[in-house]
């Protein structure tokens, strides 16, 4: 009794792909059907690992997939559909040409429809599996959303993706859920953190035409028409989970309208202008002060602490705005605008000919900031900024407010950084030291630190009675070369401006209660603990050439006698010890340690150059400026 | 040709033959005949005419009342409801009746047509009641039924229902696009079985297992899913990060750093065609360079002596060459002479001593002088085969003994060994940590899904000078949706291919309007009176 002979092509890498045609002919299905099912459904192509055996000789490239794929295929229960709807298609061309209108009236009346809830629920087995795909749906659902509305069925559609993407813009407003924006050139990039989850999307530049060529838009629209079905229940269960009504409705709104059409759309442009908070049922919230897992954490104590620092600037970025009244002129970007401050706790508002949905006029005199775009616009109420919008998402990105003098209108702006760029360069310009030591509280927030770019920009300033003594204190010192005494000097400093801000607090001019508010809980806690105990989250690759002033400084403040420690006598210490220890590196690892040396080195020379090169850089236009002055 | 008729004559009577039986009975006018005939007809269908009948046929007394025959006749006609139900009581009580604004129209049947006006005829078949249409008997059993409160609820439901059935056809969305979301898709026992045990008031702890049971008898077990169903075809992320110098105003530092990889990305790309162009065009010339047959001759006699001098020495070539064929055949006899010398030594070296006896086959022809190289070889003597197994024995010893030799100073190799063995783990290693990443970084990159092959798109990158320096005067640089097509791409979602093109079985038939045609003409002429 010998076993069976085997045979080729029976099993093994044959028998695991299947070629479309052949899939298309098991499924009993037009291609065109077949693609759409596959996109639907979630199953793609695959690539074999051995071509020949996988095709059965044929070395040829054909699209394959999986057998089991297909196999799990035949059960889909929208093929039936599929199938019927043809039938359809057949009828009532066969109607159509007969002229049988009325035929075709009830036809049309019982149309086959199928649905995607089932497949929906089937590809996203939980709530959170939806979340966590949800990158590229709404990244589509927002290009659909600008498309022109050309055919009927394409102007569905958009419409559709324009509902579900304002209702998703609604809710992030309303969760305080935005992290991230940054402005590419190719569009602009959100990040929100919804439920744990962080989501990217794109949304393009505004009135940019598109005229796409290479696209196949009968693929794209699948594509669209299952992630508009998964965004509606997404966008329905994060409704409920805030206990807001959905679809989104404004608070009386129903008692305005009667009809029921209108309280379901609530009141459309108004809606759409994403001005105004939504209706709301009001639940006793149990208190959810402590959003950490501190039981996961209880035993590292500096990560327990890093994750309450990071909660703590979460909560500062949600109230980023608050209390700030900002203006938006006609050449703004206003939706993104009005979406990025709103989700920051700020009140926003326009000029009633620009859009729907204003809220006060221009002349409002609370308003706080009016954002231009614009290089000589007419300034016409000394109460507030004249800004450029990029401030506005850079503060964001900061999680912090940012001096607006770099952004005053006709200025050139600070680069606009990228919030995703977390890379520990060893070169940091200038501009992004100051940044990070703004984030470290550092500098102080209302500081004006020394930039004086153009004479405008000083005009402005006096424009804006700001005390300029305050910016004229000290340009930035560098970090390497920071010593005790300039240590020294800016504590004192920082001390007296928090004397000063407890002066200024009683002042009714400036009312940024909340920042005000935390620098003096950073000031008494710099009083307590010295400045920077808190941990460098950063930088903290850096560590090494940091934290030896931090300690230095941690005494000082602890015993007060600066003075007595020499800081040569301890650096000469610090290079013995270091030389010791390379000495003491077998000598196995001695050309690992070697090789890295040099790539650091090689790092830092280019660093040196670069600040060398920008440092002759600024001091040219210093030049020429003076130059220019003397002229005049 | 139309004739012109100045005359307009009475069209005359038609006139045929009388002198046949045939004409009479065809042609002859029997109109008022008919006529007489049908009326007395008619008079017979009202039960004959006047004059004979009798004055009681024709005349009752009315005595009022009403016969059974009457009432039951009337029960059977038709009767239109002029009222529809205005509101059903929730208790019991009599329906509320509103008249109907629009007035229920029976159509009258063509085939009654001809039966006006006269009485006790019957239709020829019943007519269908129509929807409003209701007996007085079945009325008043409605009536009687409406005050029943069980009946009232029935009524109620159906209403219901029937309202929700026309609800549900106006309203239902007409695609998936449009459809509504009003259930949480996600929620725990969200299914419909459960749902119905949930208001059937079932306990918790039952409701699952029923509800297993239940799918278990209608089949709706769920489909066996295959493991590799929830595998990502590509571990890129759907929506990438960019990079910090793609900013739309960006530090100089980044922006230089991006360019950098734009430069060297297109570097490539040019690496490439260039290579492609040096391989094939390059390789031939153009036709312009390409050889003529004349630069062929050119360059073939190049060296040559030229045309004119070719006339003056033709004879000195010809003895040269002669002298010079008879040097060569002198050199070739002696070459035969010396090759019969050389030969045979060589052959001596190659066979060994013994054969140094073997004689030379020199076949000296009349011309030229052969020598076979094939020795003729003796039989071996029995000394001599002796003497080599000797040999060869010793050789073997030898070679047995070295290989002993070897093997027991092997033991002291040991080490080195055991560093040989560790070499070549850590080579083992190092390849399937290697092939490992290869693996992994196949996750990350398109792979060949179809006939075409995945082709990287330029990295968008602005030049320094077509920056924007507002954020009002930023240009995309590259179209989005584009972009996420190409993603789809490079995730494996879609395989690359060629865009659909709209194909047509017959070019479209264009035609101008007969409107637009005219204008067009109108609009020629005046260029032309121009």
């Amino acid at each position: 009794m010998g076993s069976k002979r085997k045979k080729k092509g029976e099993s093994g890498e044959a028998k695991r792909y299947i070629t479309r045609n052949a899939a298309v002919k098991k499924l009993q299905l037009s291609l065109r059907d077949f693609r759409r099912l596959c996109i639907l459904k979630g199953i793609y192509p695959r690539e074999p690992k051995n071509r020949r055996k996988a095709q059965k000789g044929d070395s040829t490239i054909k699209t394959l997939y999986y057998m089991k794929d297909i196999q799990f295929l035949l059960h889909e229960p929208i093929i039936w559909k599929f199938r019927e709807h043809r039938a359809f298609s057949l009828k009532i061309k066969h109607a159509k040409a007969k002229k049988d209108r009325s035929k075709v009236q009830r036809m049309m009346q019982n149309k086959p429809m199928y649905r995607l809830d089932h497949i929906v629920r089937e590809r996203y087995p939980t709530f959170t599996h939806a979340l966590r795909d949800l990158d590229d749906p709404l990244t589509l659902c927002f290009l659909f959303s600008k498309l022109p509305q050309v055919q009927r069925t394409t102007l569905n559609m958009v419409n559709m993706c324009r509902r579900l993407t304002l209702e998703f813009m609604l809710y992030v407003i309303e969760a305080q859920a935005l992290r991230k924006v940054f402005i590419t050139i190719k569009g602009y990039y959100y990040q929100v953190e919804i439920m744990g989850q962080t989501i990217t999307w794109i949304t393009p530049h505004p009135f940019t035409p598109q005229t796409t060529t290479g696209v196949d838009f009968r693929i794209m629209r699948v594509f669209v028409e299952f992630y508009i079905t998964l965004l509606g229940f997404t966008n329905f269960r994060l409704y409920h989970h805030l206990n807001l009504h959905y679809p989104p409705t404004l608070p009386h709104a129903d008692i305005k309208e009667g009809g029921e059409d209108d309280v379901e759309m609530g009141d459309p442009e108004r809606l759409a202008s994403l001005n105004f908070p939504l209706k709301r049922n009001h639940v006793e919230d149990s208190n959810e002060s402590e959003t950490i897992d501190t039981h996961l954490l209880e035993e590292d104590e500096t990560r327990l602490q890093e994750a309450r620092e990071e909660e703590k600037k979460k909560k500062q970025q949600q109230n980023l705005f608050k209390g700030l009244k900002f203006f938006l002129n006609r050449e703004t970007n206003i939706e993104s605008l009005t979406f990025v401050i709103r989700a920051c706790k700020g009140e926003v508002s326009w000029d009633e000919s620009t859009a729907d949905g204003n809220t006060f006029p221009v002349t409002d005199e609370t308003i706080t900031h009016e954002i231009v775009d614009r290089d000589n616009p007419k300034q016409t109420h000394l109460s507030r900024y004249y800004i450029q919008p990029q401030w506005v998402y850079d503060c964001i990105n900061a999680r912090m407010l940012l001096p607006v003098q770099d952004y005053f209108p006709g200025t050139s702006l600070p680069p606009h950084l990228s919030p995703f760029d977390l890379e520990c360069h060893t070169y940091l310009p200038p501009e992004q030291k100051q940044l990070i030591a703004r984030q470290k509280g550092e500098i102080p927030e209302d500081k004006l630190p020394l930039r004086q770019d153009s004479d405008s920009e000083e005009e402005n300033e006096r424009k804006k009675k700001k005390k300029l003594n305050d910016a004229n204190i000290r340009p930035l010192d560098s970090f390497k070369t920071r010593t005790q005494k300039r240590k020294e000097k800016k504590r004192k400093l920082a001390q007296k401006e928090a004397t000063k801000e407890q002066e200024k607090e009683s002042k009714p001019t400036r009312t940024w209660e909340d920042v005000s508010r935390e620098e003096e809980a950073m000031e008494t806690q710099a009083a307590q603990n010295g400045k920077e105990e808190a941990p460098p989250e950063q930088n903290g690759k850096k560590a090494g050439t940091e934290e030896k002033p931090k300690q230095e400084k941690k005494m000082g403040v602890h015993r007060g006698k600066v003075q007595m420690i020499n800081p040569h006598a301890t650096e000469k210490q610090e290079l013995e010890e270091k030389k010791l220890a390379i000495m003491m590196i077998p000598r196995k690892k001695k050309r690992v340690y070697h090789m890295l040396r040099r790539r650091e080195k090689r790092k830092e020379t280019g660093a040196r150059r670069l600040t060398q090169k920008r440092l002759a850089i600024d001091h040219e236009k210093e030049k020429a400026k003076k130059a220019k002055k003397a002229g005049v | 040709m139309v004739k012109v008729v100045d005359q307009v004559t009475d069209p005359k009577r038609k006139r045929f033959n009388k002198n046949k039986k045939k004409a009479w009975r065809k042609k002859a006018n029997i109109t008022e005949v008919e006529e007489r005939l049908e009326d007395q007809r008619r008079e017979e269908r009202y039960g004959g005419p006047l004059e004979e009948r009798k004055d009681s046929e024709m005349m009752f007394v009315d005595l009022g009342g009403e016969t059974e025959a009457s009432q039951e006749n009337q029960e059977n006609t038709e009767c239109f409801l002029e009222f529809t139900v205005d509101e059903i009581p929730e208790t019991e009580g009599k329906i509320k009746l509103k008249p109907r604004k629009v007035k229920l129209k029976t159509p009258k049947l063509k085939s009654h047509q001809f039966l006006n006006g006269l009485p006790g005829a019957k239709p020829p078949h019943k007519q269908r009641k129509n929807k409003g249409t209701l007996t007085v008997a079945m009325k008043k059993k409605k009536e009687l039924q409406s005050k029943d409160p069980k009946q009232i609820k029935k009524r109620k439901e159906a209403m219901k229902q029937m309202l929700g059935d026309i609800q549900k056809t106006t309203k239902r969305p007409k695609s998936v696009i449009n459809s509504k979301y009003t259930t949480d898709l996600w929620e725990v026992g969200g299914d419909a079985v459960t749902q119905e045990c949930k208001k059937k008031g079932l306990e918790e702890s039952f409701i699952g297992s029923i509800s297993d049971y239940y799918r278990r008898e209608r089949r709706m077990k769920p489909v066996k899913v295959p493991k590799i169903r929830h595998v990502p075809t590509s571990k890129l992320d759907p929506v990438s990060i960019p990079h910090a110098g793609a900013s739309y105003n960006p530090s100089q530092q980044s922006h230089q750093k991006l360019l950098l990889r734009a430069v060297k990305q297109e570097e490539k790309h040019l690496k490439k065609v260039g290579k492609i162009e040096r391989a094939t065009t390059k390789m031939f010339p153009t036709i312009d360079k390409a050889p003529t047959k004349e630069s062929w001759l050119t360059e073939m006699s190049e060296g040559l002596p030229k045309a004119y001098e070719e006339e003056e020495e033709p004879e000195e070539s010809v003895e040269e060459c002669e002298e010079q064929e008879d040097e060569e055949n002198l050199d070739q006899q002696q070459n035969g002479e010396e090759n019969e010398e050389t030969v045979a030594p060589q052959q001596n070296g190659e066979q060994g001593k013994q054969q140094a006896t073997s004689s030379k086959a020199v076949v000296v022809s009349n011309d030229n002088v052969t020598v076979s190289s094939k020795p003729i070889t003796e039989r071996k003597t029995k000394k001599i085969r002796r003497k080599e197994k000797k040999q060869k024995l010793q050789k073997l010893k030898k070679i047995k003994e070295k290989e002993d030799r070897i093997r027991s100073s092997n033991i002291y190799k040991l080490k080195t060994y055991q560093k040989e063995i560790v070499k070549e783990e850590l080579q083992e290693q190092k390849r399937s940590a290697s092939r490992r990443a290869h693996k992994e970084h196949l996750k990350f990159i398109p792979r060949r899904l179809g006939n075409m092959k995945f082709e990287e798109e330029e990295i968008p990158v602005n030049l320094g000078d077509e920056l924007a320096d507002s954020l009002r005067t930023v240009v995309p640089a590259v179209e989005l949706l584009e972009d996420r097509f190409k993603n789809l791409q490079r995730r494996n979602l879609l395989e690359p291919r060629l865009k659909h093109k709209l194909k047509r079985k017959y070019k479209p038939k264009v035609v101008l309007k007969r409107a637009h045609r005219e204008e067009l003409a109108k609009i020629e002429k005046m260029e032309f009176s121009d």
